[in-house]
């Protein structure tokens, strides 16, 4: 070969043209480029809340209880302790984000797994797999949460973990589906003849057509999982009390709402605002990943 | 010794609550190095089949052989692990639907970097780890020695700027371009026999005739043998070095390329040779053979094509016989078993005065054509 290759079109090892899709789909795409900025900005604070948060989130100042937004040095106003609403909700953005994160990946890897498998191989493996997922699915998570709580008592790691087994079965049941049909394509004989053996097809061949529909999965159940976060906070079996997050803000602000209803509404937008903006940036993910660019699954 | 010596190979496949289906009975097949060989016949003669066990991927088959050698070892003999090694690396294949048996989601380049890592002669792990690093987050250098090749491959099977459709993904192809890719593909692991199954098919007959130049070539230059699956004896004239002609899940006549076209002696190959239409389209009937293959459920005994053979006669329901025309050339038809010559089959005789034939089944069969 005359042509001269060199490393110049790699980034970090990174092919650049890997990137290409993925930049045409947001940038390209004002909602797309909404949804990002929105979720980054809200990540970043929720990394960087040490340094970034105004006031301590547990510090309690009496004098201005309940101060409303705008107003004072309290840009989102206080809460009925007097503490900094903005510096909790930066502090609860850790929580909330990191909680969905974790517990969407947990149930997205156990979940794709055990579809994966029973779709590639069919037949008993299929069924067996498949019942487990029925019973899991057919178990009331709200009972696995409380039973948790009950167990090992509150925190954060059981939160992830009762999340991540109500999103088990919505995985497996999707990857499961889209394996059935993409097994029987050629190109998985053809995976064959090259040699390749079960493990490297369904991973290396098989998965990657199914990752659009997973990838909107995905952002579904990260909007989902947040809410869910909040409904365990606001039914006081979340994390500790004390700690704060967006579904615990939004419950201690529920009483009062009659005389201040920022300190509701304002965890309630931000909620919104970021289930939205990740359930936007999805999409576009989904085109960069689906190439034929025909939209659905690939 | 033949590359690829098959002998008595018999392939059948279960139904449930049902009789099995034996879509090939018994056929003889050999492919020499560096040839090409034709299998030719209609749909449902079990050509592809015969091909696909060839690969040992007929997962839901019994297959069973007298003798089923690969480079005299038996591929039936040989455990999973080693049947992986020979696939890609002794044995490429091309499957007739390019754009079904590529991956859609992946560069071209990428697929052939992969066979070439797994096959060639590049040092570059194929750990389960490093691949999927590969396909979902780095992709394949383009530095790295498996994309040189697979760019390089693109370019020996007679694509032009073979570094742009390296990164192109299957549907932004053409189909010929795509067949072409398939090839490259099989190639990448440096194999001894390539198993093309209908490659031309689903092209139009320009491309086609640029594929098959292909073939022919690479067969020249590389010297890797490829067993050519197809319906078309057109394909079969210009391209194929020798030929087996199955009809019905037996094996016919087979031979060398020239001998089978000048001096066919099994009247099936007769009227297929007979049926290929001349010149350009006079407005006339296309000649055909008259009534259509059997099931393979329902084949007659002895010789299944018997029922449509204008020279059928009593011995034909005994087991099929193997005559020794010419050194190389073998056909299985009982008219030559005591050695006399039966003269010319008179395939002109009007269908209905044929006695074994049923007059109803006549349509215009069109399976065998030229182009």
């Amino acid at each position: 070969m005359s042509t001269d290759y060199g490393d110049a079109d790699t980034f970090f090892g990174v092919r650049l043209d890997r990137f290409e899709r993925l930049y045409e789909a947001v940038a390209g795409d004002y909602k797309a480029t909404f949804g990002l900025v929105t979720v980054t900005l809200f990540v970043l604070a929720a990394i960087f809340a040490p340094e970034l948060a105004p006031y301590d989130p547990m510090a309690q100042e009496y004098a201005i209880m309940q101060a409303p937004s705008l107003s004072s040095a309290h840009p989102l106003g206080t809460d009925s302790f007097g503490r900094d609403l903005l510096s909790r909700m930066m502090y609860g953005a850790r929580v909330s984000l990191g909680v969905s994160l974790g517990a969407v990946t947990i149930g997205a890897v156990v979940g794709v797994s055990l579809g994966v498998v029973a779709g590639y191989f069919g037949g008993w493996v299929d069924d067996a797999l498949m019942r487990f997922v029925d019973v899991l699915w057919a178990f009331p998570w709200l009972l696995v949460a409380i039973m948790l709580v009950a167990i090992f008592g509150q925190g954060v790691w059981n939160v992830i973990a009762a999340i991540a087994f109500a999103y088990i079965d919505d995985f497996a049941r999707l990857a499961r589906g889209e394996v059935l049909s993409i097994r029987e394509e050629e190109f998985v004989l053809a995976a064959k003849n090259i040699g390749l053996g079960d493990l490297g097809i369904m991973t290396e061949e098989v998965l990657p057509n199914a990752v659009a529909p997973l990838i909107v999965q995905f952002t579904v159940l990260i909007a989902r999982a947040i809410l869910a976060e909040s409904t365990l906070s606001f039914l006081g079996i979340g994390v500790k009390p004390t700690t704060p997050t967006w579904g615990a803000l939004l419950g201690q602000g529920r009483s009062l709402i009659g005389q201040a209803w920022w300190i509701s509404i304002v965890p309630g937008v931000a909620i919104v605002i970021t289930v939205l903006g990740i359930n936007l940036f999805g999409d576009a993910l989904r085109d960069a990943f689906d190439v034929r660019g025909e939209g659905g699954s690939p | 010794m033949s590359l690829l010596d098959i002998e008595d190979l018999s392939i059948t496949f279960p139904v449930e609550g049902g009789p099995d289906v034996p879509a090939v009975e018994g056929i003889d097949l050999s492919v020499e190095a560096g040839e090409i060989h034709g299998l030719v016949g209609e749909s449902g003669s079990g050509k592809s089949v015969t091909a696909r066990s060839v690969m040992r991927l007929l997962d839901d088959a019994e297959v069973g052989a007298k003798r089923f050698d690969y480079r005299g070892e038996d591929l039936y003999d040989k455990s999973e692990a080693e049947m992986r090694q020979v696939r890609g690396d002794e044995i490429g294949m091309v499957f007739q639907d390019s754009l079904s048996a590529l991956n859609p989601v992946m560069t071209v380049g990428e697929q052939i970097a992969e066979v070439v890592r797994h096959h060639g002669d590049v040092e570059e792990s194929t750990g389960l780890l490093s691949e999927l690093r590969r396909k979902y987050i780095t992709g394949t250098s383009t530095s790295a020695p498996s994309w040189r090749r697979a760019v390089s491959l693109l370019e020996t099977v007679g694509i032009p700027d073979p570094e742009t459709v390296a990164t192109s993904y299957p549907h932004q192809l053409s189909g010929g371009q795509r067949q072409r890719v398939m090839i490259a593909s099989a190639l990448g692991g440096d194999p001894s026999l390539i198993v093309a199954d209908e490659p031309t098919t689903a092209l139009d007959v320009t491309v086609e005739a640029g594929i098959l130049g292909e073939l022919r070539r690479l067969c020249d230059e590389l010297d890797v043998a490829i067993l050519l699956i197809t319906h078309d004896l057109g394909v079969v004239a210009e391209t194929c070095d020798s030929v087996t002609v199955m009809y019905s899940g037996s094996v016919m006549e087979r031979g060398r390329t020239d001998q089978l076209f000048e001096n066919p002696v099994h009247p099936y190959t007769k009227g297929l040779l007979r049926s290929i239409p001349e010149g350009a389209s006079t407005g006339g009937e296309l000649t055909t053979i008259p009534g259509s293959a059997p099931e393979p459920t329902d084949r007659p005994d002895g010789c299944p094509f018997r029922d449509r053979c204008p020279a059928a006669f009593d011995a034909c329901s005994e087991p099929l016989p193997e005559h020794v025309v010419d050194d190389g050339h073998v056909s299985h038809c009982h008219l030559y078993t005591e050695g006399d010559d039966p003269g010319e089959v008179t395939w002109d005789a009007p269908a209905a005065t044929n006695g074994s034939l049923d007059g109803t089944t006549e349509r215009t069969h069109t399976e065998v054509t030229d182009g």
